[in-house]
């Protein structure tokens, strides 16, 4: 080769010229390719790219369903309002070191370079002060025209730098690990210290839903910021970090509801011949939810707005969330968050054609609820365990609680539970509360004392389908059904409940109640019926044994204890069920203690059953979407139907019948006091585990506590009308650790029944 | 004027067909190139180039008049004068008036009419200073005699290295280079000093990551930025497009935009100014092209200056003044390297280094020395050439013919 080039080059020079050449050629080679692989491998991506810039996309938000009762009543509604913004570099204090930093280079050019870091430094500190007051000033004309609370203000801000440090600290960790993962070795902290999120360019919400006039008069102080004729107009101006923008106000109409309550009606020792108007607030929180600003992050990735597909291009979902969205929290707000939504619109305007296409957001869908609003206070009402004007949510002493037990309420103490109101023939439900439901102002301020009272009585639970409860003898109504269905009694066959105590062994051991509280003695042989009325535990202990453990859990499934109903409440949950408990434990289920639990809503669902005469019906508690659950038919015996609703007719009628009278101090009384109305009633005093809470002391050592301790009463009732062949509602109440069933629930179904006669129901 | 009208008439009739006509018509199509393409970012300052262009026509002119032997003869003294005027940008305290201030450096003379850049003078009389030194020597065929050619390439760069200015001063270590192979330096030499060169920005930039304190004292933070930049682009990681990578992460994405045809003149306009693009009439010029002609447009500048190349190649070739030969041959390597280190950092293979795209980018400084360069070739290449008792640059050992 060389050869061959020094015959057709023979002077140096000229190969040294060719060297040259070829160098030349071949840097000019690998430049075209470069360029080649940018314009022809990489041009549409990057053409794509570049041309976003020419096209600005706002969205338009959406305008949120509303949500309606059952007789189109408003109890949710979309309300446009406005947001007031801040740059988060005004928020964290980075905008006045910017801008001192531009003044005193610009106003020291030619010294900068030669200034030590400490000079600098001075020089920085004197020039932040002039923004310092620019900020200080926006703050407070803010607050000015808004009337914000100062005090809400700096909590907003302080909320918000604390968020998106936290979202940069956890970015960066990722990086890190995602850089050591590449490079095999540890990375220090400072190799991704400068990178930012996000959420630091962004402006966030300081001050929500202000007027419009309000909105007018900061759009002249920004305008003003803006104005390039102005004099200053180049100088930074802390007002063109601010903004405002269109937002979406959630209204709940009927969260506050005036009732009046007729007091005439109350167990005595409460009773006044008056009626009270009285306010309820939040009514039908728990059922209707509230919303949130915030969206979570794996509720972002699970419905993105922006998201990459395998091949890297962008994809936008309108339905997709961004950071700050409206989602709801709880509730109907969040179960039907996806049909509530809607999908937000957009406007793309073309910065070159100065045009712009406007794509119109869709509104969201309405929902309507099963539940009269008006009912719902009235029951809310009934279970305030807060307000004194009724004061059936609060400890008694005719509700025989265990004395023995420390922690066991006191007399005037508050009591938490729940209450349903179901129409048996559709599944719906008229009502569902669920107490208490907000904190009470008596608590004060103190946070530490507002978290150990929400610890304790659990405010943001729903206790209608989110709280499991030992059933107690509230199912045996429904396990004597099963009995006779099985055939293991006969319809006139009574069983003894001496000796009082099941096994001779162990005469501790699963007792009947009415040993336990006459000191041995026991109750006459009864038949179905009659053990219904005085919810004999030995009955129900045989029979138990007689159907097993198999057929019960197996009566219970089908009874759906356990299951989720699916009303529509996000919150439900699934209880422990009757399966894989051990041979042993029959005489337990048949009295409803034991390895078996259910919601409130199931057991209103599980009466329901019994009521239709076996006709599985799914519950609702909306209109939309109907449960995936299919209706079917549990083949109970007429007869064994009849039969444990006659029992549960003696128990709410027969002076024996543990639902029938209250026993107070000096009297007795009915504990159902309404007319025209067939009752059928079975109370439950269910053995509850004790409720323990974390406690730390003031040395800030943790401890674990027994706070309440006791039994959950229970009262699960049906009423019929006159004309009516089969039971129109069911009434399910639940008091925690209130004591007797019949005693501490009774009386608060009895109210019940009368607010459904005043709503027109009975 | 005469004298000049005569002289042209001359060349015409002595570089027919010779190559340096293609030279000149490879700038002109550039600068025709360049101020379009500054016509499109800056109308204003298009307007402007045209004058420098007008003025650069008539340097070039003038270049056509001195014989070479007067050319070198001055070299000395006119490498002395730029190095004073080098010298007086660094004297602190000068005011602004005289010695202004702009992107960071003190780089130019405001001479009322124009802002001259010495810097730019400082190419062409290191050009020909070197090879008037070079012309008869062979000292540079050993290792001692590379010392002094180093030392005088270091006399300027050390003067513009503080104005500072690290990119203009790059651009005289590969002319020094081209024109020590020309002149016939042994190539392994020259192999060893391109290693220890690639060496010592190999070690720059480890010591950039694991010793920032020992790099801070060669080189200021936002040179240390661009070679981080540049390093985690190439790695793929986009953390830094936003900050110290912005220039160069548009300068691609626009580049890749112009895809094969260019996006026409009015869209790219828009483009770059939306995105903000920093320098586009200056550095980023060879982006405001190829956004606005595609891949036509790159292919068709990486065209003009091979042919401005090869045709300073056919003129140092054909030439047998060893002064004329090195001279051209390093008007083609400044010409070539500068171009091509600016290209480089346009399509993301080099770090941001602030130099400009010969007789494309705006400036007048920058324009008439290239066009000075133009019309030193052309009047090289004019001349008879000189009878020489032996041809330089041959260094190649005598053949022994027979046994």
């Amino acid at each position: 080769m060389q050869r061959i080039v020094r015959r057709l080059f023979p002077s140096m020079f000229s190969r040294r010229l060719l060297f040259l050449m070829v160098i030349a050629c071949g840097m000019t080679v690998t430049l075209a390719i470069q360029t080649t692989h940018l314009t022809i491998s990489q041009g549409g991506l990057f053409r794509h790219r570049i041309e976003q810039i020419l096209v600005r996309h706002h969205l338009i938000p959406t305008l949120r369903g509303a949500i309606y009762d059952r007789n189109d009543r408003l109890l949710a509604k979309h309300r446009s309002s406005y947001n007031v913004s801040v740059g988060f570099d005004v928020l964290s204090g980075r905008w006045v070191e910017q801008c001192a930093r531009r003044q005193a280079i610009k106003e020291n050019k030619d010294q900068w370079r030669q200034f030590t870091a400490r000079q600098r430094l001075l020089l920085l500190e004197k020039h932040q002060v002039p923004f310092r007051q620019q900020v200080s000033d926006l703050w407070q004309m803010l607050i000015e025209i808004t009337a914000i609370d100062p005090v809400e203000l700096e909590s907003r801000k302080a909320q918000i730098i604390r968020a998106v440090h936290r979202g940069t600290d956890s970015y960066q960790r990722r990086q890190i690990k995602k850089l050591e993962a590449k490079s095999g070795g540890q990375v220090p902290l400072a190799e991704v210290a400068g990178e930012s999120i996000a959420e630091q360019n962004q402006f966030h919400v300081v001050i929500e839903d202000v007027d419009r006039n309000i909105r007018f008069s900061l759009d002249r102080m920004i305008g003003n910021a803006h104005n390039p004729n102005a004099m200053d107009s180049s100088e930074p101006n802390v007002w063109k970090r601010v903004q405002i923008g269109i937002s979406a106000r959630r209204d709940y109409p009927c969260q506050e509801m005036q009732i009046t309550v007729d007091r005439s009606t109350l167990p005595s020792p409460l009773s006044h011949h008056d009626t009270v108007v009285y306010s309820v607030n939040h009514v039908a929180r728990h059922v209707v939810g509230r919303m949130r600003h915030r969206v979570w992050e794996q509720e972002r990735q699970a419905y993105p707005y922006h998201s990459r597909s395998t091949g890297g291009k962008s994809q936008y979902n309108l339905q997709g969330y961004l950071f700050e969205d409206p989602i709801g929290a709880w509730g109907i707000e969040r179960s039907m968050e996806r049909h509530l939504r809607g999908r937000r619109g957009w406007r793309s305007s073309y910065r070159d054609e100065h045009t712009a296409v406007i794509h119109e957001p869709v509104a969201g869908d309405d929902v309507k609820l099963t539940i009269d609003i008006q009912l719902q206070a009235l029951v809310a009402a009934i279970m305030d365990p807060e307000d004194a004007t009724l004061g059936l949510m609060r400890s008694r002493g005719w509700h025989k609680k265990p004395i023995h037990r420390k922690q066991s309420p006191k007399d005037g103490e508050a009591l938490c539970g729940a209450a349903i109101v179901m129409d048996v023939a559709s599944g719906e439900v008229l009502a569902a509360v669920s107490s208490p439901w907000q904190v009470p102002e008596s608590i004060g301020g103190d946070r530490q004392a507002i978290a150990r009272w929400e610890q304790v009585n659990s405010p943001w639970r729903n206790r209608v389908v989110g709280m499991p409860y030992p059933p107690g003898s509230t199912v045996k109504p429904l396990v004597l059904a099963a009995g006779y269905t099985d055939g293991k009694l006969e319809y006139n066959q009574a069983l003894p409940c001496v000796p009082g105590y099941l096994d001779p062994s162990q005469p501790h051991h699963l007792r009947c109640w009415y040993y336990v509280a006459t000191n041995g003695k026991s109750h006459p042989n009864l038949t179905g019926p009659e053990a219904v009325m005085r919810s004999c535990n030995m009955f129900f202990y045989r029979l138990g044994q007689r159907l097993g453990t198999g057929a019960l859990g197996d009566w219970y499934d089908r009874f759906r204890l356990g299951h989720l109903t699916r009303c529509g409440l996000s919150e439900e949950i699934a209880t422990h069920g009757a399966s894989g408990v051990s041979a042993d434990t029959a005489p337990q289920m048949a009295i409803g203690q034991g390895p078996i639990e259910w919601t409130l809503v199931q057991a209103a669902a599980a009466y329901a059953i019994l009521a239709r005469g076996g006709v599985v019906h799914p519950t609702f508690i909306k209109t939309q979407g109907r449960s995936e659950l299919s209706s079917g038919y549990l083949k109970l015996d007429p007869r064994g139907i009849d039969l444990a609703l006659e029992g549960m007719r003696l128990s709410a009628t027969d002076r024996n019948g543990t639902t029938s009278v209250l026993r107070l101090p000096e009297l007795r009384e009915p504990i159902f006091n309404i007319p025209d109305v067939d009752i059928y009633a079975k109370s439950g005093t269910a053995q509850a585990p004790p409720l323990w809470i974390n406690i730390k002391d003031q040395q800030g050592i943790e401890d674990k506590r027994i706070v309440r301790e006791g039994n959950h009463g229970w009262v699960i009732c049906l009423v019929k009308r006159p004309q009516s062949i089969q039971p129109n509602f069911v009434i399910a109440v639940i008091v925690e650790y209130g004591g007797s069933g019949g005693q501490v629930g009774g009386p608060i179904v009895n109210q019940i029944l009368h607010a459904m006669r005043s709503c027109e129901y009975l | 004027m005469n004298t000049l009208a005569n002289r042209c008439m001359d060349i015409l009739r002595s570089t027919k067909g010779r190559g340096a006509w293609y030279a000149l018509g490879g700038a002109i199509a550039l600068t025709w190139i360049g101020i379009e393409a500054i016509r499109t970012v800056a109308p204003d300052h298009a307007s402007k180039q045209i004058v420098w262009f007008v003025v650069s026509l008539v340097v070039m002119a003038m270049c056509l008049l001195p014989r070479p032997r007067v050319v070198g003869l001055g070299a000395y003294a006119l490498l002395v004068v730029t190095l004073l005027l080098l010298g007086f940008l660094l004297i602190p305290g000068l005011p602004s008036a005289v010695v202004p201030r702009g992107r960071g450096t003190t780089a130019w003379l405001d001479l009322q009419i124009m802002h001259f850049q010495p810097s730019e003078l400082a190419k062409l009389t290191f050009i020909l200073a070197m090879a008037w030194y070079l012309r008869f020597r062979r000292t540079y065929r050993q290792w001692r005699g590379l010392l002094i050619p180093l030392g005088l390439m270091l006399l300027p760069v050390g003067l513009i290295v503080r104005q500072p200015d690290l990119g203009t001063a790059m651009i005289f270590a590969p002319t020094l280079l081209v024109m020590l192979i020309a002149a016939g330096a042994r190539l392994w030499h020259i192999g060893v000093l391109v290693g220890v060169g690639a060496i010592a920005t190999v070690v720059i930039v480890l010591m950039i990551y694991f010793a920032p304190n020992v790099a801070d004292q060669i080189l200021r933070p936002h040179q240390q930025d661009r070679f981080r930049g540049m390093i985690s682009q190439i790695q793929g990681d986009g953390r830094y497009d936003s900050s110290i990578s912005f220039q160069q992460n548009k300068s691609m994405q626009l580049i890749g935009a112009g895809q094969f045809f260019g996006m026409g003149a009015e869209k790219t306009a828009k483009l770059i100014r939306w995105h903000g693009l920093p320098e586009a009439r200056n550095d980023m010029i060879f982006t405001v092209i190829v956004a606005r002609w595609g891949l036509i447009g790159a292919f068709l500048i990486f065209t003009l200056y091979l042919l401005i190349i090869v045709s300073m190649s056919f003129v140092a070739g054909r030439s047998k003044d060893p002064f004329v030969r090195l001279a051209v041959v390093g008007f083609g390597g400044v010409v070539f390297s500068q171009a091509s280190i600016n290209i480089a950092v346009a399509i993301g293979l080099l770090p941001v280094t602030g130099i400009t795209l010969p007789f494309v980018s705006y400036g007048g400084s920058s324009l008439v020395i290239m066009f000075a360069m133009i019309g030193l070739t052309i009047n090289f290449a004019s001349l008879r050439p000189p009878i020489v008792s032996r041809p330089s640059f041959e260094f190649d050992p005598p053949t022994t013919v027979g046994a």
